[in-house]
């Protein structure tokens, strides 16, 4: 749902700010593409709606387009289906809409808890509204996850540690806590290019981040993934076909599917996605990278758990240190370790992974 | 035309000298385009100027000549031979061989800016070949022309009638009329007698894939004609003319060159090291007696090693300096081998410009991934034992304890500034270890200052702090003069305790302590944070003289990656992967290009 009511500064997915018309033309549109790939459908397990911000549609509009996914997939077969939300935008009403519909988890992006933050990442909600939002959710009983954000410049380490205290509070299933990645063609990059802004120093990045994984170990949080924590079987099952370079189909503007050992992309553009679905000629664009002997690695490590290294040999007929020997230099670094059959990186390793996968790419 | 009708008193040679910016090429294309040589929808601005980067940088490199079909008032056809020089102090040589091929030369002074350190140098080296001198005064078109002001400055300082003055607009082409007329009376035609053996000066040459190198030559006695055997009378190479022909600007064969006439010959000429600028073509049947004046071996001003960043792109690299070499007889090469940069050469350039224009056309035209270390004099090291050294390498020089005394190039600068930055101008100088010799009053506002200091205080980024102490408004000159003793150490740097022999450079003791402060420094900012910490120290000889870390990498991590992250994130990657490779890895350490140059911005700082 490429749909935002504003836009942060930090953002670079592909959404925009439109009218109810376009919306409407554009939920007709992916119920068409969702038709196309009926046989696929049958086959999923997950269901994630993501955005732009899924929850800037109106009730009666998702309404409409749940009942008509519901007709295409079986319900009973899918073990977790996740919706993104606004803080804003998390009502009783709301709530109704995806309870009627089987919807089991909601994924909210508070980002931070201090006001100024807030408004400099161009967020429109307040610490109140997410208190607000927290009562609802829990009220509801679904499973919930939340999105923050780290080394925003400006921001203090009480900032942070605010923002922590919250989350004790709020008690959440699952956190994603990411490092604020400056992106390209971003209001916040052009701050700091230009100096208007300064960026967020790198040592001070990595004590945050420390500072975060020794709180959330603390409360019971586990540490999954690179910047995902979760108490107890609470994991994104969604997310881990992502890591685990599993096949997933996604349907909608400039989103992306890989299944056959092929990996394609939707157009980013909405009047030609429109014109496409409506000629019956989509055109999902190839990507050709698609390397799945180096991919595995690429997002398989990301997991704390990292890689098994009998299935990879198995799958691909080749020892992982055979293909990619540099991997056994980062194990004499400590950025790597081997635990019973498992290729994983240490925690220091973790926060240098980069250094890793530039080696192996 | 056959030989016999040629008249050669209807011919003109000259050229135009200016100081950058002053329009010497928007002149050029105006003459061109007021004489019809080109239409004017062929025209591309500055015609002349063919190499990119001479549009881009506002300066000509290589020269080229043009011949002109002008009908004056008398209603006599004359030709005139433009040829261009190239307008900046490093190639002082190549303006004075294009010189030597003329007999008149026009002297372009901004209306605006008045003479400059570059107008005197050129004068100099056009009265040093005893040429007609027209003094042209362009932009009059500009609001704050300053015609009458720029004449008796001409008149004070150089002692040109301010009647002689033609005042023009190379822009609008007011004046040109006037000019063109003044190159027909008042330039002699030239003096050579086409009777005589053949003499003819090579002023420039460049190469051409099919045909080889191509020489641009001034006939100054004689006949050259296609099929005959020449050969190069300094360079002793022999060789038979396929084809020759003149610019118009446009390539056209011609059936001979006569005395007075310029043009170019095409001789299959492969040996790239026998076509010198200033050597003088002869016939091998009846072959002149002797060589024309002037010519000498350039000798490089500056050194520096020139490197790949990837071991096996050595030959290639080779290839690419071969090839420039081609067209820049002043180039001066040879192989050279660094500890930490494997193998490279050592290349010698006239100044610090042509070291830029050199390196930009290997990684542009030819896609050369450089590593170029600073530049370095060349200097004179006496030993304890008796030898003489000639040392254009710091990380070559011997130890201390076996050197008696080390000589190092001087210049006299010439600085041509507003008076009100006369205070500044002199700081520097004297920060630079200048001693003052002299101070001359142009006019009320503009002052000459002379200093005479050391060429390596002058690589070290003099030019840059000029500018920017003055706002721009300096201009300045110099001239090697010759060799003084200096009291000078040799630095050495330390990464992770290895010395990297190519970032070792020679300064003033009384400097040393600030300066190896300050490449620490810079090198800190410009090395990437590795996965360890990284000491880097300066030394002199075993004594650690300044020292400074590069904290080890603490974060180096994509946050985020989801299913239609993959592509776009194996990207990041990729790009981090190249901007490494860019790198070149010395021990441990990787050390991005621009750290090699790094002591030559040191100052530029405060």
């Amino acid at each position: 749902m490429p749909f935002c009511d504003q836009i942060c500064t930090y953002c670079d997915f592909c959404k925009m700010v439109t009218s109810d018309h376009t919306k409407k033309e554009y939920m007709k549109a992916l119920i068409k593409e969702l038709e196309y790939y009926s046989d696929l459908l049958s086959h999923i397990e997950t269901i994630y709606i993501g955005g732009g911000t899924p929850s800037s549609l109106d009730d009666d509009l998702l309404d409409a387009f749940l009942e008509e996914l519901k007709l295409m997939v079986d319900m009973k077969q899918i073990k977790e289906f996740t919706i993104e939300a606004n803080p804003n935008d998390v009502t009783d009403n709301w709530i109704k809409t995806l309870k009627k519909h089987h919807i089991t988890r909601v994924s909210m992006g508070v980002q931070s808890m201090s006001e100024n933050i807030l408004k400099f990442l161009g967020r429109t909600h307040t610490a109140q509204i997410v208190e607000d939002a927290i009562k609802t959710l829990k009220k509801s009983k679904l499973n919930f996850n939340l999105d923050f954000l780290y080394a925003i410049p400006g921001q203090t380490k009480e900032d942070l540690e605010k923002d922590l205290n919250y989350i004790k509070k709020f008690d959440p299933h699952h956190i994603s806590y990411y490092s604020l990645i400056l992106e390209d063609k971003t209001v916040l990059n052009y701050l700091i290019n230009k100096h208007k802004v300064d960026d967020f120093s790198e040592d001070l990045a990595r004590d945050f981040g420390e500072i975060i994984d020794d709180k959330l170990n603390g409360i019971g949080y586990k540490k999954y993934e690179f910047s995902n924590y979760c108490k107890p079987g609470f994991e994104s099952k969604h997310n881990l076909i992502y890591w685990n370079l599993e096949e997933y189909l996604g349907v909608g503007l400039n989103a992306s599917s890989q299944f056959n050992y092929v990996r394609m992309i939707n157009p980013r553009k909405i009047s030609v996605y429109l014109n496409d679905i409506n000629d019956k000629s989509l055109t999902m664009h190839h990507l050709e990278d698609f390397n799945p002997q180096l991919e595995t690695l690429l997002v398989g490590l990301r997991k704390t758990e990292g890689i098994d290294l009998e299935q990879y040999k198995k799958k691909f007929k080749i020892d992982v240190f055979k293909l990619y020997p540099q991997l056994k230099k980062y194990i004499d670094l400590d950025l790597l370790k081997i635990e019973g059959s498992r290729l994983m990186f240490t925690n220091e390793g973790v926060y240098l992974s980069n250094q890793v996968f530039v080696d192996i790419i | 035309m056959s030989l016999e009708n040629r008249d050669q008193s209807k011919i003109r040679n000259f050229s135009i000298i200016a100081h950058i910016d002053h329009g010497k090429s928007t002149l050029a294309d105006r003459i061109l385009e007021s004489t019809h040589s080109v239409e004017k929808r062929d025209m591309k601005e500055q015609v002349l100027d063919s190499m990119d980067l001479e549009r881009e940088r506002g300066i000509t490199i290589k020269l080229n000549s043009v011949k002109i079909k002008y009908k004056a008032k008398d209603d006599i056809d004359y030709m005139l031979n433009l040829i261009d020089t190239p307008g900046h102090v490093d190639f002082t040589y190549e303006v004075s061989r294009s010189l030597a091929a003329c007999d008149g030369a026009i002297l372009v002074v901004d209306a605006t800016q008045g003479i400059e350190a570059q107008t005197l140098a050129n004068v100099y080296l056009a009265l040093d070949n005893d040429l007609e001198i027209i003094p042209v005064i362009n932009k009059i078109d500009l609001d704050n022309a300053d015609v009458e002001g720029v004449k008796k400055a001409l008149e004070e300082t150089l002692g040109i009638s301010s009647d002689e003055c033609i005042p023009v607009s190379a822009k609008t082409g007011e004046g040109i009329e006037d000019l063109l007329e003044a190159i027909v009376e008042r330039v002699p035609s030239p003096q050579g007698d086409v009777n005589e053996p053949l003499q003819a000066l090579i002023f420039d040459s460049f190469y051409d894939s099919y045909r080889g190198v191509i020489p641009l030559v001034m006939v100054k006695n004689g006949v050259i004609k296609k099929g005959d055997k020449i050969k190069m009378m300094a360079a002793k190479s022999v060789y038979e003319v396929s084809d020759l022909g003149i610019y118009t600007p446009k390539e056209l064969p011609v059936e001979y060159l006569a005395a007075g006439d310029v043009g170019w010959i095409s001789a299959a000429i492969k040996d790239i090291e026998n076509i010198h600028v200033g050597d003088t073509v002869t016939l091998i049947k009846n072959p002149a007696k002797e060589q024309l004046p002037g010519y000498r071996e350039l000798t490089p001003m500056v050194y520096s090693g020139v490197y790949p960043v990837e071991a096996d792109d050595y030959l290639s690299l080779k290839d690419a300096i071969e090839k420039i070499k081609l067209s820049d007889a002043s180039l001066k090469y040879t192989p050279e081998t660094s500890s930490a940069l494997g193998f490279g050469f050592r290349v010698g350039f006239l100044g610090m410009l042509h070291m830029e224009i050199f390196q930009e056309r290997l990684e542009r035209e030819f896609n050369q991934n450089l590593i170029t270390t600073a530049p370095s004099v060349n200097y004179m090291v006496y030993l304890e034992n008796g030898d003489v050294l000639e040392i254009d390498n710091p990380a070559k020089m011997p130890d201390r304890q076996m050197v008696q005394r080390i000589e190092e190039p001087y210049v006299v600068a010439t600085i041509i500034t507003p008076n009100e930055f006369v205070g500044n101008v002199m700081e520097i100088c004297q920060y630079k270890r200048g001693i003052f010799k002299d101070m001359k009053y142009q006019s009320d506002i503009r002052v000459e200052i002379v200093y005479e200091m050391p060429l390596s205080e002058i690589v070290y980024d003099f030019f840059n702090r000029l500018k920017s102490s003055t706002k721009g408004y300096a201009s300045f000159d110099y001239e090697v003069t010759d060799l003084r003793e200096s009291d000078l150490v040799k630095i050495d740097i330390l990464l992770n305790s290895e010395s990297v022999d190519a970032l070792a450079f020679l300064v003033h003791k009384d400097f040393s302590r600030d300066r190896g402060l300050r490449i620490c420094q810079k090198l800190k900012e410009i090395i990437p944070r590795h996965m360890f910490e990284i000491p880097i120290q300066a030394a002199i000889g075993s004594k650690v003289i300044a020292r400074t870390n590069i904290k080890a990498l603490r974060k180096d991590v994509l946050s985020k990656c989801y299913g239609g992250d993959i592509s776009r994130k194996k990207k990041l990657l990729e790009k981090q992967k190249k901007g490494k490779k860019r790198m070149k890895s010395v021990g441990s350490v990787e050390i991005p290009q621009e750290a090699f140059m790094s002591v030559l911005s040191l100052e530029s700082d405060n």
